[in-house]
């Protein structure tokens, strides 16, 4: 079997896939200009492909032909994403916004595609595309697509972009594993407990020690970059992030945390102290309705997670630091409860509001009076009036998007 | 060679090619193979203070460990092993300028294992981040008890 010619074959039909897409609608060209990025991407795959062949190099094709079905499978959930970001599904009206803040924060101008997953979480996908840098790719769940009261999880996903595109990433990351190697040399007593299989003079058994402080380093990067996102929407949104996040969140599974994420307990508390630090007052884990979840059990586990969550306590305020500056030299306005108080008024009369200036506050303004609505009895009072507070913040982000236009 | 716009799995392809065009005499030099080694030594971009290159970068150790050729010493500790590694490109850099057949056959091999290394740990890394986002809801360690 030809891996040559099965590659140039896969090739055709990549070719033929971002083409048919290419053909269709788009309202906005950034959905065009990623796919012609990655067209652009396995073109010069397959110029790699031919070298290989024209010199007879077997080993290189094979490669090359391995590199490709990698990004095959990177592309095609991609492909998906940037068709669904022309549905109607899609709140277009938070588009405008969104890239607003990517102008002023991210460097080299990447425009933002927004767009839906049918998968219940709101996702980026700055990881591992390196073939669209510049490009900020944000999908809500389907099904929350047009939800303008969750446009802070997209703050969140912003987030991670910011954290690549101005290397926070790279400071954070530097910090962390100098911190991470000295933790392990601190309590190398505990680590040779948990680990009797190390041994420095076995060549094999070695590598324990190396390979645990890399797993350190790796989950606390994560979480760090976590934490970044969420204090980056806090200070883009205020308090609805975290009513957005726990809206989709909350309760939590209440298992055994398993993931690399930062506690959900972890990510409030961090969010409760710096709000406190600004004299602002936000809802505790049990307000917003988490349950308690249950630290790792093995030993081995426990220990790498708390050296990396140690190291990551310590950078906390450094990361807060990052965010509030970005957005301070961005000129991107951070809420003002007093604005928000005076949308919400409109909102209680039934009417967008006038005059927005911030982002933040239109949502803050909007989670305040949905949780009034809560109060009302009857359940279809409460799903009709919650579809039209929908409209009126979706509404009042388009006037802020043009009043920004026209001034 | 700007970092933020070059990605290792393509730069160490080309440099794959490149040595055996330089080999079969098609080229008569090998810039990928500068290029590689620059990203790796370069200090990715920071906002503030200094990054780490991925040459200094612990997560990488495993990556790079298993793509040198075997070595009959292993260095004790992260430190030595940046160092031994530091050694060994420029080794290859020297040898391949000087145009020393095996030390152009060792470049292409790391490149290609390097590669082939780079590409798995992509790959595992996507389907762990989609783990992850299902266990952000769905603890499956807690439904098997159930």
């Amino acid at each position: 079997m030809s891996l040559y010619h099965n590659s140039k074959h896969k090739l055709r039909n990549v070719y033929r896939t971002i083409d048919a897409l290419l053909d269709g609608d788009f309202p906005i060209s950034s959905g065009k200009n990623a796919l012609s990025r990655l067209r652009e991407v396995f073109e010069d795959q397959e110029n790699k492909l031919d070298r290989a062949r024209r010199i007879r190099d077997d080993k290189t094709e094979k490669q090359i032909a391995n590199i490709i079905n990698g990004k095959i499978y990177l592309t095609l959930p991609i492909l998906g994403f940037i068709i669904r970001s022309t549905n109607v599904r899609n709140a277009f009206e938070l588009l405008a916004p969104l890239q607003y803040i990517a102008d002023a924060i991210l460097q080299g101008k990447p425009q933002v595609l927004l767009s839906s997953e049918w998968d219940y979480v709101p996702f980026a996908y700055p990881q591992s595309l390196e073939d669209l840098k510049s490009f900020v790719l944000i999908g809500l769940p389907a099904s929350e697509a047009a939800t303008a009261l969750l446009v802070p999880l997209a703050g969140h996903e912003l987030g991670h972009a910011v954290w690549r595109n101005r290397g926070i990433g790279g400071s954070a990351h530097a910090t962390l594993q100098a911190r991470c190697e000295q933790l392990f040399e601190k309590n190398s007593e505990e680590f040779k407990r948990h680990f009797p299989a190390y041994d420095p003079d076995d060549m094999i058994a070695k590598e324990i020690l190396p390979e645990a402080i890399a797993e350190s380093v790796e989950i606390a990067v994560f979480q760090a970059e976590e934490l970044f996102c969420d204090m980056f929407a806090y200070a883009l949104f205020g308090e609805s992030y975290l009513y957005a996040f726990a809206y989709i969140l909350a309760p939590g599974s209440g298992g055994v945390r398993r993931s690399m994420y930062p506690s959900y307990k972890t990510r409030i508390s961090v969010l409760k102290q710096i709000a406190d630090g600004e004299g602002v007052a936000l809802p505790d884990i049990d307000t917003l309705a988490f349950v308690e979840e249950v630290i790792r059990q093995n030993p081995q586990d426990r220990f790498i997670m708390r050296m990396a969550e140690k190291s990551v306590e310590e950078i906390v305020s450094v990361l807060w630091a990052n965010a509030t500056s970005l957005i301070s030299v961005g000129k991107v306005l951070r809420p003002n409860p007093k604005l928000s108080i005076l949308h919400l008024r409109e909102f209680r009369l039934g009417i967008p509001a006038h005059q927005p200036a911030c982002l933040g506050d239109i949502i803050n303004a909007g989670w305040t009076y949905y949780r009034e609505l809560h109060a009302l009895e009857s359940a279809s009072d409460i799903a009709d009036k919650t579809d039209y507070l929908n409209e009126m913040v979706l509404k009042t982000i388009e006037v802020l998007e043009y009043t920004r236009r026209i001034s | 060679m700007a970092t933020e716009n070059v990605n290792p799995i393509d730069l160490s392809a080309e440099a794959a090619l490149q040595l055996e065009e330089f080999k079969q005499d098609v080229r008569p030099d090998v810039p990928a193979l500068r290029d590689l080694f620059a990203y790796l030594r370069t200090p990715g971009p920071a906002y503030a203070e200094e990054s780490i290159s991925m040459l200094g970068d612990v997560r990488s150790y495993a990556l790079l460990r298993d793509s040198l050729g075997s070595t009959s010493k292993r260095p004790s500790g992260f430190g030595e092993f940046r160092k031994s590694v530091e050694i060994y490109l420029k080794d290859l850099e020297a040898g391949v300028a000087a145009g020393n057949e095996d030390k152009v056959k060792e470049a292409k091999r790391f490149c290609l294992s390097f590669n082939a290394n780079l590409v798995a740990k992509q790959m595992s890394e996507i389907y762990a981040r989609r783990e992850r986002a299902d266990s952000r809801y769905v603890d499956h360690e807690s439904l098997s008890q159930l």
